[in-house]
């Protein structure tokens, strides 16, 4: 009998919270329906909003563990982040989605967002799946990083998480196999060079997390030694002021390394 | 101040805590927490108290903690206690922290009877060749003390990284293709997942960090892919059993999302297996689920030994009996060597 109480009392809490989330939920949709949207800054403004940050990740991540993609935050992101002096992005879903999407969804939101922001002002955004070589990019140029804007995004699944370590093992155990390395050669410097996820990019000093989920569901786990995590709000599509505050309270974490 | 000098805390709970823990067992309860026990300098310059005082109330605050799980029916517990990147502490530091280590490990050793009495096996994890002589041996007699201890187990990160760990698991899976015991062709995640330090463990279901910080510090990277991950402000030595119930809580509120997320990734595995069907394997289309099926049905997502199991079917459907009966012999002569290396230090000592 207790337990049947008990039971029901801690159904009866998941209730509430689920009502009290739902209900949050729909008063802040409502006020962002009557509430004037900010304008996005014009670009010098939210250049120099990067300059003054305390500092600036070299990689950002984008964890995406929301049930309905954003385009347009994802655009937006990656084109604010170009903005700040970012010049590594990775996509993040688990399923694949952004990956599948990118032709058909992300490159037409990133170049209707890039005209808006950037206009005239070169802007180069290659798209990269995991540790692929560069494609063409969303303004159609090759990618080679001669304007004074660019930015690499790497689209990533969760394949790109263990299973690039275990790959990766994979290789290095034929390597041994066929005595072209030792064994005892193997470290976590060297191993780490061996990954093909975002290969050769830096650590990502920052992964922006979109939805309510308390897991990182793969996200490149090698690379996530010392990444902060921080959780984007639920607004769709992100506003800058929200992306900016996300920046600068990165800016004010102070990182001790063990010591 | 009294210090609760125990491993085995018995401080009971108020009515209304006990009320409320019997509340939330009848929901999910994480078989497997992983804390980062982080705030312990922060708060004894708070508290205005010496580093080495700080560092002792946290190891306080996890007795009580580990007491909590216990009553919660939580059967396994890891905890950070120290990095191998703390070696760059000011030695002082370091010196203190290796001093309380050398007293709550000799501890652990007279609380042998309690141990047993529980079924507390407890493991040390990391690279334990960093430690001072004296400590290593402690660390491997606490772990052949209690190695037959089967009712719960308390993983021990000390001189730790994530990283390390899993390089030292590829090492040793590469050593194997070097001497024979196994082919490259063997290698897959769960063999590599059986050479970390945390082998024979479920990945856990909960990760708790305490004093605001929001990043893993090379803590259990590859275990923790799919974890419920619960960031507290507050310092560990203020850690309170409330403080456990929310993140339970909120176990309990992402548990559906999370299996699903687990179960989808076995299920892709398998499809998706990099390991090369051989003749007479299970195709992975015979694992499969039915259409109209959901993944978590199929892979019994209610238990959280689930994704190990999704795992062995995983490799059972692409590997032959030969690789299999490599995988064995290799990972059995690992662990014979494992346990073989306490026992030498332990004998060197007496």
């Amino acid at each position: 009998m207790k337990q049947l109480l008990y039971s029901l009392l801690l159904k009866l809490l998941h209730l509430l919270f689920t009502c009290a989330e739902l209900v949050y939920g729909a008063v802040q949709r409502l006020m962002w329906q009557f509430s004037r949207v900010p304008v996005t800054p014009p670009l010098a403004d939210i250049c120099a909003n990067g300059q003054q940050l305390a500092k600036r990740p070299e990689h950002l991540g984008v964890i995406i563990v929301e049930k309905d993609i954003c385009w347009q935050t994802l655009a937006d992101i990656i084109l604010w982040s170009t903005a700040y002096g970012i010049h590594y992005v990775s996509l993040y879903d688990r399923s694949g989605r952004v990956r599948a999407g990118s032709e058909q969804q992300l490159r037409p939101h990133l170049e209707r967002r890039r005209r808006a922001l950037f206009g005239a002002v070169p802007c180069t955004v290659s798209l990269m799946e995991g540790g692929a070589e560069p494609g063409p990019t969303a303004n159609g140029h090759s990618g080679d990083g001669d304007g004074q804007y660019h930015v690499s995004v790497a689209l990533l699944w969760e394949p790109d998480g263990v299973g690039d370590m275990v790959a990766a093992a994979r290789r290095l155990c034929s390597e041994v196999a066929s005595g072209a390395r030792r064994a005892d050669s193997i470290d976590r410097h060297m191993f780490g060079d061996q990954l093909r996820a975002a290969a050769a990019w830096p650590d990502p000093a920052l992964a922006i997390k979109l939805g309510p989920v308390r897991a990182l569901l793969g996200y490149l786990p090698w690379q996530l030694r010392l990444t902060e995590v921080l959780d984007a709000p639920p607004r769709r599509p992100l506003l800058y002021r929200d992306f900016h505050r996300l920046l600068t309270a990165y800016g004010g974490i102070q990182q001790r390394m063990g010591t | 101040m009294a210090v609760n000098m125990t491993w085995i805390s018995d401080k009971k709970l108020t009515w209304y805590e006990s009320v409320c823990m019997n509340v939330l067992k009848t929901g999910q309860v994480p078989r497997h927490v992983a804390f980062i026990m982080d705030g312990n300098r922060r708060y004894a310059k708070r508290n205005h108290i010496e580093k080495t005082e700080g560092h002792a109330r946290g190891f306080t605050k996890l007795s009580e903690t580990l007491k909590w799980c216990r009553d919660l029916g939580v059967t396994e517990v890891t905890v950070y206690a120290f990095s191998i990147e703390n070696f760059r502490r000011p030695q002082s530091e370091i010196d203190g922290i290796m001093n309380l280590a050398r007293e709550k490990f000799e501890l652990l050793l007279k609380e042998r009877d309690k141990l047993s009495e529980h079924g507390v096996c407890i493991r040390f994890i990391g690279d334990l060749s960093l430690l001072p002589a004296d400590i290593q041996r402690q660390t491997a007699e606490v772990m052949l003390m209690t190695r037959n201890n089967k009712a719960a187990r308390l993983n021990i990160a000390f001189s730790y990284t994530a990283r390390e760990e899993i390089s030292r698991a590829v090492r040793d899976v590469a050593a194997g293709v070097s001497d024979g015991h196994l082919w490259s062709s063997d290698v897959t995640e769960r063999l590599v997942e059986q050479c970390l330090y945390t082998r024979e463990s479920p990945r856990p279901d909960l990760l708790v960090r305490t004093s605001g910080e929001v990043r893993l510090s090379d803590f259990l990277l590859w275990q923790t892919t799919h974890t419920c991950i619960f960031f507290t402000e507050v310092l560990w030595p203020d850690f309170s059993i409330w403080h456990l119930f929310s993140a339970v809580f909120t176990y309990q509120r992402n548990y559906d999302v999370i299996q699903a997320a687990r179960a989808d990734r076995s299920l892709r595995r398998l499809q998706h297996s990099t390991d090369g069907l051989l003749p007479g394997t299970a195709r992975p289309s015979d694992s499969m689920t039915r259409p109209g099926d959901s993944a978590g049905e199929s892979l019994d997502s209610t238990d959280s030994d689930s994704e190990c199991a999704a795992d062995d079917r995983v490799d059972s459907a692409s590997q032959s009996a030969a690789a299999q009966k490599r995988v064995q012999s290799f990972l059995s002569h690992l662990d014979a060597a494992r346990w073989g290396r306490l026992e030498s230090l332990v004998a060197e000592g007496s």
